[in-house]
């Protein structure tokens, strides 16, 4: 309620202070929603351009198959590679979407806001992190339509594909967010994703399986954490995974748990981002 | 007491030509890409040889060849022009679209540049782009493929004015788009299918009839079929065809972008 002083200056009659517990919900909820709102917001880049480009994929291929299409070793490789095309937009997301919005608030000076509130470095990479989740989910619900359709697939084992995506979700928002600390300029984000994130993404075995590759790719592959994703999806959806599913699930929830470890130590000491 | 004398300095005469303004816009141009390579020339071209590798992965070992070529030879041409594509038009349309953001367009509108000095400036940087990637791409995918060469004419007529086609769709694209959401919705929704969906991944006399009638109707299409005959020697279409739907191309795109420079549509108040 507004009251009018005697010198016709409006001013807030002065509000309790909030309280909170241990943790402040409604300050986690808000960085949470802020993010959400900001993905949606650029909906055509942030879900109608990802979903289109994993449709011209498929179509590509598709076309680049051509009559080998309804041999059954044509469609057995696009159902090989359908796994993968979801994994790959739904880690693409989860990363991206986190690494943008924390760069952008950064030069336009609006990530202060955050940084001033009264959230822990908890709370903050929570609602960050969260927000980069279901971004990524956002964008591969409707990658995993399009592929269930063109490529014939569906889902054995639902609540492991769950488990798997959420794993690697995670992983990669705390890659993002590590990132975001990081850097404060364009090209040195471009440059990381443009050399590692892409490369390991593109190269983590959707597109062919990993014992026909030569020896010295192999073992590279055996160290891409989204190789594990992959491989674990592929194992959740069509049932036919080259590793063992608690290996890969042991490989995601532990790069889970040590890149939103190091994110926390960033975020905490304020690196790069209090002075 | 002693005198200074001022001289004043006369204004410069240009001719016809504003060579000095024309070179200075160009070399803005390549220096403004240059200077971020990183972004503008290394990432393009990693990318491209991932999709070259991946498509080597996933159908190698099934489609061994397209017609009488090793789909490996196929490929090469076509993704090395869709980078020249992709690259030209988004060094005019990112060019056009910051520093209209940034407000330093008018370092660009108040000199005296004609429209068609414009033009050619930024088409000019776009083109240099394009090419700078392809070279990159073609040298590190020579190491691994050889890739012969049928007609040099036709790769390098076909290289350049696809440079020239996309970079005067950005440069259109630059002056309309008011966000860059909507430029990045043009290049998802628009140049990115385009260059998908142009005979580079497969030969289109695979594709059921109808299609093929409506990938012909894709200027991409002749672009990367001509390219691709300069390397390789095999073509889907009529060549001289596809050389004049490029001309045509150029001269209705340039008259287009010149007459927006030239009424400074959403350029000038």
């Amino acid at each position: 309620m507004t009251v009018l002083h005697p010198g016709g200056m409006l001013a807030a009659a002065p509000k309790a202070v909030r309280r909170f517990g241990p943790v402040n919900w409604r300050g986690t909820g808000t960085v949470f929603l802020g993010q959400v709102n900001g993905f949606l917001r650029f909906w055509q880049v942030s879900v109608a351009g990802p979903v289109l480009s994993i449709a011209l994929y498929l179509a590509v291929f598709l076309l680049a198959l051509g009559g080998q299409r309804e041999s059954p070793e044509g469609a057995a490789l696009l159902a090989f590679m359908a796994p993968g095309l979801v994994i790959m937009s739904l880690l693409q997301w989860s990363c991206q979407g986190i690494t943008f919005a924390m760069v952008h608030g950064k030069m336009m000076g609006n990530f202060n806001d955050v940084l001033g509130a009264p959230l822990t470095p908890t709370e903050i990479l929570a609602g960050y992190v969260g927000a980069g989740t279901l971004a990524g989910f956002i964008t591969a619900l409707p990658v995993l339509a399009i592929v269930a359709v063109m490529a014939e697939i569906g889902i054995q084992a639902p609540h492991l594909a769950l488990v798997v995506a959420l794993l690697s979700s995670l992983m990669m928002g705390g890659f993002g967010f590590i990132i975001g600390i990081l850097f404060s300029r364009w090209d040195g984000v471009t440059a990381i994703y443009g050399f590692i994130v892409v490369p390991l993404t593109f190269l983590s075995g959707t597109f062919t399986p990993i014992d026909r590759l030569p020896d010295f790719a192999q073992s590279l592959m055996l160290v891409n954490p989204i190789y594990y994703s992959v491989d674990a999806f592929r194992g959740a959806t069509i049932g036919l995974n080259t590793q063992p599913i608690w290996l890969s699930l042991a490989v995601l929830a532990g790069m889970a748990a040590l890149f939103t470890a190091i994110a926390h130590v960033l975020i905490d000491r304020g690196i790069k981002v209090k002075h | 007491m002693t005198t200074r004398h001022i001289t004043l300095r006369q204004p410069r005469h240009l001719g016809r030509v504003n060579w000095v303004g024309l070179r200075t816009l160009y070399t803005k141009e390549v220096t403004r890409f240059l200077k971020v390579f990183t972004q503008t020339v290394a990432a393009p071209v990693v990318t491209t040889l991932l999709f070259y590798t991946i498509f080597a992965l996933a159908l190698g070992g099934i489609v061994r060849q397209v017609g009488e070529v090793p789909f490996l030879e196929f490929l090469a041409p076509g993704l090395i022009m869709m980078s020249v594509v992709q690259n030209a038009f988004a060094n005019t349309s990112s060019s056009i679209m910051i520093a209209k953001v940034q407000g330093n367009i008018v370092d660009v509108l108040m000199p005296p540049l004609s429209s068609t000095e414009l033009l050619v400036g930024y088409v000019g940087g776009g083109i240099s782009r394009g090419i700078l990637v392809a070279l990159v791409t073609f040298t590190a995918i020579s190491l691994f493929v050889p890739v012969g060469l049928h007609n040099i004419g036709f790769v390098l007529f076909h290289a350049i004015a696809a440079a020239a086609m996309l970079s005067l769709f950005g440069i259109i694209g630059g002056i309309w788009a008011d966000k860059f959401d909507q430029m990045a919705a043009i290049t998802n929704f628009v140049i990115v299918p385009l260059s998908f969906l142009s005979g580079t991944f497969y030969s289109i006399e695979r594709l059921p009839e109808d299609w093929q009638i409506i990938a012909h109707l894709n200027p991409f299409f002749y672009m990367i079929d001509g390219f691709r005959y300069g390397f390789i020697g095999h073509h889907d279409s009529v060549l001289w065809l596809g050389v004049t739907v490029m001309l045509v191309m150029n001269l209705t795109l340039g008259a287009l972008a010149w007459r927006m420079l030239a009424r400074g549509y959403k350029l000038k108040a």
